[in-house]
């Protein structure tokens, strides 16, 4: 979703200055933001619609509690309620208005200071430039305008629209609607249109602590050859690619760190899911063009998933929930360009969250069905993804979160790299909506197959500001 | 060696100390005995002032100081307890616990049921009240504030400001129904007058503010507000009903080291210490029953007891 | 023509509009009401006020954190937001209220149930608590505004804020940046730290923001917190209380 492509070249900093330069934005920002003044309305979209804060709804943003999803699963409309039409509406004769400021929100994040440490430079081909350590400014990385909420009693809808400050321009992340409470309250749900299929799942793609960091990758990069890739993304492994060799139908690349299929943050397709039985059951089937295909695409075939859920959320302050889910791909990847196969995935995911403390874990095995008979024996056809994540509130206003990733990667053989890493984060809210944070992830093994980025990073660094509005 | 010199000479003085206790302490007892129908019906007043500090200099050595010799120890069980004077008094009756001898009228006793009269005392370490930097209202507070949590007697090792209670056991209904004396909150100097008093249900608590400064009377009872009123300089008495039974914290907000204790029960079978230790209650049903004891800072204790159908018991009851 | 169809029709909505206000009657308080008041309870309050009402849903921790205020616990038989004396129930208007507009900043607006259904849940509250058994509670007088506010008044009511020492936890000029509260002093009864009021932003006045709102908060106090109930000391003299209402008002912006 959060494309951090690093592509030009950033001049050398020594480490001391880095350090001095990146204390100083953080007591610039603290020291601008409190003078500021606080102002009642700076509260997201939904806090603001239903005058509320974000708590109500979130853990820590953007990751959600019991109460944000069901709020969410309800359509975007409270929990146990079907107030779509009459909450945050004002009536004008006979038509229900919104405010324009209780649906539309945006999410700024910029990396103040990046810095990647390598034990060794990366081989021939890779970006020139971004060999030893560097220390880049990128602020913004990245924006998100976002509008959602209801349009009317048990109709909702959801629009991102996500620009990359680096790339440019901008991309419809996700849009959708969705048609809540068909047949009976929480009976079911349909949603139709650009979504992230897994976002009712135990862990959702969209919901990172350590936030979204693509691989860098060498310009004009032209198939078969995959491209080499200088910088290994930091996303959860569990919802990576993890093949390498693997292309779209459209003959693309896909970066074995991309998220991707049930764990994807925008399929388009349409999806079902529900409650019929209570509070501690759901479940969820969807059919998807899969692969990150755009609308109106080859119409080869159609991926199906479908995904239960069951749920403890009663008292105490504790929540648990575990998921698991089978998604089947059909003709929605490409080995070598041009022969099709069956990319299928199955995982398992669970969360328990009690008072301050948070811990989550997603496993996922991928397999590649119909390997083509030219690359047997050099195609490894399964691979796994295991992301474990833990955050805790040390104070109010400060969260510590900790992410373990292992990557057990497939495809070509003679490309494939598994990478383990593990992230910790430090992230302070200045206000509820205004965070800064200090994140910095290590690499725990040497992959396999000689030097690139996966065996040579040691470590990666990140401090910057996150304020969603 | 020097150690045991040490423990010698002082040995001596606590023996003659011992021996005067031992003689005063029943003529007191008796004497409280004599005037149990009237303390029993009576509530703790209000204290003129709210100092009840006693912090001699002797005091923090009692935890070092050895015992009294064998023969004068009381004993370390309250269950039962039995006062060691009863030898040098053959006329006090004091029933023994699981006896079924029928219970002996009490030559001294004036009342018609039983009367449990007796001591809550300490022993241990007493430390020195702590000084309190105030940090509002000076000219009214002070500039430091004095507070004892643990107020003992030295001579006695009485403990003064515990509530015992005697509980009624299952299905009992309290006999007695006494008059609802209304326990008082005063606030002055910035203290809460008295530091710990307790009362029945039903009964009135009056607060007064005789400051010239705001106070707000903030009573919490089981996490939840019973009554949080300001006394405004110069404004009313305010005049509330006690509809909740427990502990009942009471602070105020504006001077946080401001801070009192009122319990109240459903039944009047419940006695505050005096400076020395005293407590008496009448009037409790025959049989057995558990009494409790409670302090702000030693915690609740609790033991059982057997009451006769008259007479006095006398029973000791010892924080360890 | 076309005026009498108009005429017709907004005689029909105006009916229906009365009619709607007679149906809006309170349901019956009987077994049949509480039980449909705990489905809706299970459904739309459990996952902050928690299975048993204790406030201790599964995301009720986050809202404050580590600090006041927390879901509240219906078991204590205590609520904040009254228009009754300190120490009593709140009548079932005051929970209507609370349930329909929602704690500004905390608890999310419930409009979206109909009438009907917030007494439902009203009533089953009612029964997480054995205080409700008891005798019923009687409100507080609360009259209106005597009227509108005056220089002098409003002159009164800062020297009342002064008296009635409002400066200690709500400061000088009305942040919320009392002594008390600055130095952390300030605590719940369930011993969480809380924080004062910021008279300054009226939309974040929890028991309200018009004058009526604020002359009942003075009155009654809130329960559960520091902020005590004045009804009592002043002894029936309630013009200071309606200047000071004004000058708190006065503190402000109008935000039209």
């Amino acid at each position: 979703m959060l494309d951090y492509s690093i592509g030009k070249v950033a001049t050398v900093f020594t480490r001391v200055s880095i350090l001095i330069i990146a204390l100083s934005i953080f007591c610039g920002t603290i020291l601008t933001s409190l003078l500021a003044p606080e102002e009642a309305q700076a509260i997201p979209a939904f806090a603001r619609k239903y005058n509320t804060n974000c708590m109500d709804c979130h853990t820590a943003p953007p990751m959600l509690n019991a109460f944000g999803q069901r709020f969410l699963e309800n359509g975007y409309q409270l929990p146990g309620t079907e107030d779509g039409g009459s909450t945050g509406k004002k009536k004008l004769g006979d038509l229900n208005l919104d405010d324009v400021n209780q649906y539309l929100g945006f999410r700024l994040v910029g990396n103040a200071v990046s810095s990647w440490g390598f034990n060794k430079q990366n081989p021939v081909g890779a970006d020139a430039g971004v060999v030893e350590n560097k220390a880049e400014f990128t602020f913004p990385n990245s924006f998100v305008l976002f509008a959602g909420g209801t349009v009317a009693e048990n109709v909702g809808f959801m629009v991102e629209l996500g620009h990359d400050v680096k790339e440019g321009g901008a991309e419809v992340e996700r849009g959708f609607v969705t048609f809540n409470n068909i047949g009976s309250h929480n009976l079911a749900h349909l949603r139709v249109g650009k979504f992230d299929p897994n976002t009712f799942s135990s862990y959702a793609t969209v919901r990172q602590q350590l936030g979204d960091v693509g691989e860098s990758q060498k310009g004009g990069c032209t198939a078969p050859t995959p491209c080499a890739f200088n910088r290994v993304g930091l996303t959860p492994s569990a919802f990576a690619t993890k093949f390498y060799g693997l292309y779209d139908r459209s003959g693309n690349g896909l970066s074995p760190f991309a998220a991707s299929l049930y764990n994807s943050g925008h399929e388009t397709g349409a999806d079902v899911h529900g409650r019929p039985f209570g509070d501690w059951f759901l479940y969820q089937v969807g059919v998807v063009n899969g692969a990150n295909e755009h609308l109106g695409d080859s119409n080869k075939g159609k991926d199906v998933y479908g995904m239960i859920r069951f749920d403890y959320a009663q008292s105490n302050f504790f929540s648990a929930s575990m998921s698991g889910f089978v998604y089947q791909g059909n003709s929605n990847a490409k080995v070598r360009t041009s022969d099709d196969v069956n990319w299928n995935r199955y995982g398992l995911s669970a969360r328990a969250t009690y008072m301050m403390v948070d811990v989550y874990a997603a496993y996922s095995v991928d397999k590649i069905n119909k390997t083509p008979t030219g690359v047997a024996g050099l195609f490894d056809s399964t691979a796994t993804g295991l992301t474990i994540g833990a955050d805790t509130y040390v104070t109010s206003q400060t969260l510590v979160s900790l992410r373990y990733d292992n990557l057990d990667a497939g495809g070509m053989l003679d490309q494939r790299k598994s990478a383990s890493f593990i992230g910790v984060q430090a992230k302070h809210f200045l206000r509820a909506n205004v965070a800064i944070f200090a994140r910095s992830d290590f690499n725990l093994r040497q992959s396999e197959g000689g030097d690139t980025a996966a065996r040579n990073l040691r470590n990666a660094f990140f401090s910057g500001i996150d304020v969603i509005f | 060696m020097g150690r045991r010199g040490m423990f010698g000479r002082s040995a001596m003085s606590v023996q003659a100390l011992v021996r005067l206790l031992s003689v005063a302490v029943p003529v007191v007892m008796i004497g409280l005995a004599c005037w149990s129908p009237l303390l029993a019906a009576s509530q703790p007043g209000a204290e003129p002032d709210g100092t009840v500090v006693k912090a001699p200099a002797s005091q923090q050595m009692h935890g070092l100081a050895p015992g009294p010799p064998a023969k004068f120890r009381r004993p370390r069980e309250v269950v039962p307890s039995v006062a060691e004077p009863q030898a040098e008094f053959p006329g006090l009756t004091v029933s023994q616990p699981g006896s079924e001898a029928p219970p002996t009228r009490s030559a001294f006793s004036e009342s018609t049921g039983p009367v449990i009269v007796g001591r809550v005392l300490y022993r241990g370490l007493v430390p020195f009240p702590t000084q309190i930097q105030v940090n509002r209202d000076l000219d009214v507070c002070g500039a430091t504030m004095s507070m004892a949590t643990l107020s003992v007697d030295a001579a006695t090792h009485g403990l003064q400001n515990a509530v015992v209670h005697v509980e009624q056991g299952a299905g009992e209904v309290s006999a007695r129904i006494i008059a609802a004396t209304p326990v008082l909150v005063r606030n002055k100097g910035c203290r809460f007058h008295p530091h710990v008093a307790a009362a029945q249900m039903g009964a009135e608590v009056q607060i007064f503010n005789d400051d010239p400064v705001m106070h707000n009377t903030n009573i919490i009872v089981d996490n939840s507000t019973a009554l949080n009123v300001a006394m405004v300089a110069g404004g009313n008495p305010i005049k509330k009903l006690l509809k909740r039974s427990g502990l009942h914290l009471v602070k105020c907000n504006v001077h946080k080291f401001m801070q009192a204790y009122r319990l109240v029960f459903d039944d009047p079978y419940f006695d505050q210490t005096t400076e020395t230790g005293q407590f008496s209650i009448a009037g409790v049903s025959p049989g057995l029953h558990r009494i409790t004891v409670w302090h702000e800072t030693l915690g609740m204790m609790e033991k059982e007891l057997q009451v006769p159908a008259r007479g006095t018991v006398i029973v000791d009851l010892e924080y360890k | 023509m076309r005026i009498r169809i108009l005429l017709a029709i907004g005689a029909g909505f105006a009916m229906l509009s009365i009619a709607s206000l007679a149906n809006a009657v309170k349901p019956e308080d009987n077994q049949a009401t509480r039980e449909k008041g705990k489905q809706i309870y299970d459904r739309a309050c459990l996952l902050c006020h928690g299975a048993n009402g204790k406030g201790d849903g599964p995301a009720g921790w986050f809202i404050g954190r580590y600090e006041s205020p927390r879901p509240r616990d219906f078991t204590g038989g205590s609520y904040k937001f009254r228009s009754t004396p300190s120490g009593e129930l709140p009548m079932d208007q005051d929970l209507f209220r609370t349930v329909t507009q929602g704690i500004p900043g905390k608890m999310p607006p419930y409009g979206g149930l109909s009438e009907e259904e917030r007494w439902q849940v009203i009533a089953y509250i009612k029964t997480l608590s054995q205080a409700f058994k008891g005798a019923k509670p009687t409100a507080l007088v609360l009259p209106n505004p005597p009227g509108p506010p005056s220089d002098a008044g409003i002159e009164n009511g800062r020297k009342t804020y002064i008296k009635y020492g409002c400066q200690n936890c709500h400061g000088d000029n009305g942040y919320g940046d009392g002594k008390e509260a600055l130095d952390g002093n300030l605590k719940d009864t369930y011993g969480l730290m809380i924080s004062p009021g910021d008279l300054t932003e009226r939309a974040s006045l929890k028991n309200g923001s018009s004058a009526q709102a604020l002359y009942r908060s003075i009155m009654t106090g809130l329960d559960g917190t520091p902020m005590p109930s004045y009804a009592d000391t002043i002894g029936g003299n309630d013009k200071d209380v309606w200047d000071l209402v004004y000058y708190i008002l006065s503190l402000s912006q109008e935000r039209q």
